[in-house]
C-alpha cells in the first residue's frame, strides 16, 4: 500500500486546507452566509475499498466534476445529496420551483458554480507548487457517489488517494462535500512535488 | 537584540507549526516558542504557565475550533494578543476575529504573515 510519511501527509492536508479555505470563501460570497468546514480527511485505499468510504450511503448525489492536470492529477468534485442540490442551486439563484428535478438551466448553473468553487480551490494549490493546472470543462453528474466520482469502471489493484471535506451552509443547513480523488501512479509525481515543497520551507 | 518573548503556536498541522517556528526564530533566535495542537492542550498549558506574549491560532482544528478557543482565552486571559493564522478566508471569519479583537492573517504562511502576527504584540 502506498503511504506518505507524517510530514508529507501533513503538508498535503495543509496545502488542500488552503485551497478549501479559498473555495469556502467563494461559496460564502455566492450565498452570503458562512460555510462551516470539517477537518479534511485523507485516505489511501484500494479501488474497491474506496467505494465504501464515499459519502452518500448509496443515495443519489448531484455533483460537478473537473479533472485537473498539473503538478498532480486529480478529479475534483463538488457534490450534494440530490434533494440538497435542488435547494442549493435554487437558494443561490434565488428562485423557487415546484419541479422535483434540476432543469437543464439549473444544471448549467450548478456547473458554473462548481467551476468557480473548484478553481478557487485549485488555484492556490498551483501557486504553492509554482505550477499550473489545466482543467477540463465542468461536468454535471447524477447518481451514486461512486458514479459522480467517476469510479464506476472497476480498476483492480489500483490505489487511490481520497480527500474529503464537508461543507455546511450555516443558516440554510445545506450540506455537501468537496472530494478529491487521485490515482496511483500519478501520486509518485505528486509526492515528488510535496517533497520539493517541504525542502523549500524555512528551516 | 530584543528581550526574549514567549509565543504559543496553536495549530494541528505540524507543517504550519514548523514554518511559523522557523520564521520567528529566524527573526528572533532567543525567543521561547511553545506549541499545542488543539484547544484542550492549549487551555491546559495556559493554566500552567505565565501568560505568553502572543498566541498564534489556527481555526480549522479537530475538536473545538480556533474561534471558540479564542473566545475562551479572551474570557480568562483577556490581555494576551492573539493572531489567527488560517486558510479560512471567509468575510464572516474576518468579522468574527474583529469582534473578538484578534488579528486575522491569511495562510499560506510566509515571512510577511509572521511579521504581521508579531505586530499584534505592539
Amino acid at each position: 500500500m502506498f503511504l506518505l510519511n507524517e510530514l508529507q501527509q501533513d503538508s498535503l492536508l495543509e496545502i488542500f486546507n488552503i485551497g478549501v479555505g479559498k473555495a469556502a470563501s467563494a461559496l460564502s460570497k455566492m450565498t452570503s452566509e458562512e460555510i462551516l468546514l470539517s477537518v479534511p480527511t485523507l485516505q489511501f485505499l484500494e479501488w474497491d475499498e474506496a467505494k465504501q468510504h464515499l459519502p452518500g450511503n448509496g443515495k443519489i448525489i448531484c455533483g460537478v466534476s473537473q479533472r485537473f492536470d498539473g503538478p498532480f492529477t486529480t478529479e475534483a468534485v463538488l457534490m450534494f445529496p440530490e434533494e440538497k442540490s435542488l435547494e442549493f442551486i435554487r437558494y443561490i439563484l434565488r428562485v423557487d420551483s415546484l419541479l422535483e428535478q434540476l432543469t437543464e438551466m439549473e444544471q448549467e448553473a450548478l456547473c458554473e458554480i462548481g467551476n468557480i468553487i473548484l478553481n478557487a480551490c485549485m488555484a492556490p494549490i498551483a501557486d504553492i507548487f509554482s505550477a499550473e493546472f489545466h482543467a477540463t470543462m465542468p461536468e454535471f453528474r447524477m447518481g451514486t457517489s461512486s458514479h459522480v466520482l467517476n469510479m464506476d469502471v472497476p480498476q483492480p489493484n489500483r490505489v487511490i488517494m481520497l480527500m474529503l471535506v464537508q461543507l455546511q451552509m450555516e443558516k440554510s443547513k445545506i450540506d455537501g462535500y468537496l472530494a478529491f480523488l487521485s490515482v496511483l501512479p500519478d501520486m509518485q509525481r505528486f509526492t515528488a512535488n510535496i517533497d520539493r515543497f517541504i525542502s523549500e520551507l524555512p528551516k | 537584540m530584543t528581550s526574549p518573548k514567549t509565543v504559543l503556536i496553536v495549530d494541528d498541522s505540524r507543517l504550519s507549526r514548523m514554518i511559523i517556528k522557523a520564521l520567528i526564530l529566524e527573526m528572533h533566535p532567543n525567543w521561547i516558542l511553545l506549541e499545542t495542537t488543539n484547544a484542550e492542550q492549549t487551555i491546559a498549558l495556559l493554566d500552567s504557565i505565565a501568560q505568553p506574549d502572543l498566541i498564534t491560532l489556527d481555526i480549522n482544528m479537530p475538536g473545538m475550533n480556533g474561534l471558540s478557543l479564542a473566545a475562551i482565552i479572551r474570557e480568562t486571559w483577556d490581555a494576551v494578543p492573539i493572531a489567527v493564522i488560517t486558510a479560512n478566508v471567509q468575510e464572516s471569519i474576518v468579522k468574527k476575529c474583529a469582534e473578538l479583537q484578534v488579528g486575522f492573517i491569511e495562510k499560506p504562511i510566509d515571512a510577511n504573515s509572521v511579521t504581521k502576527a508579531l505586530r499584534f504584540m505592539e
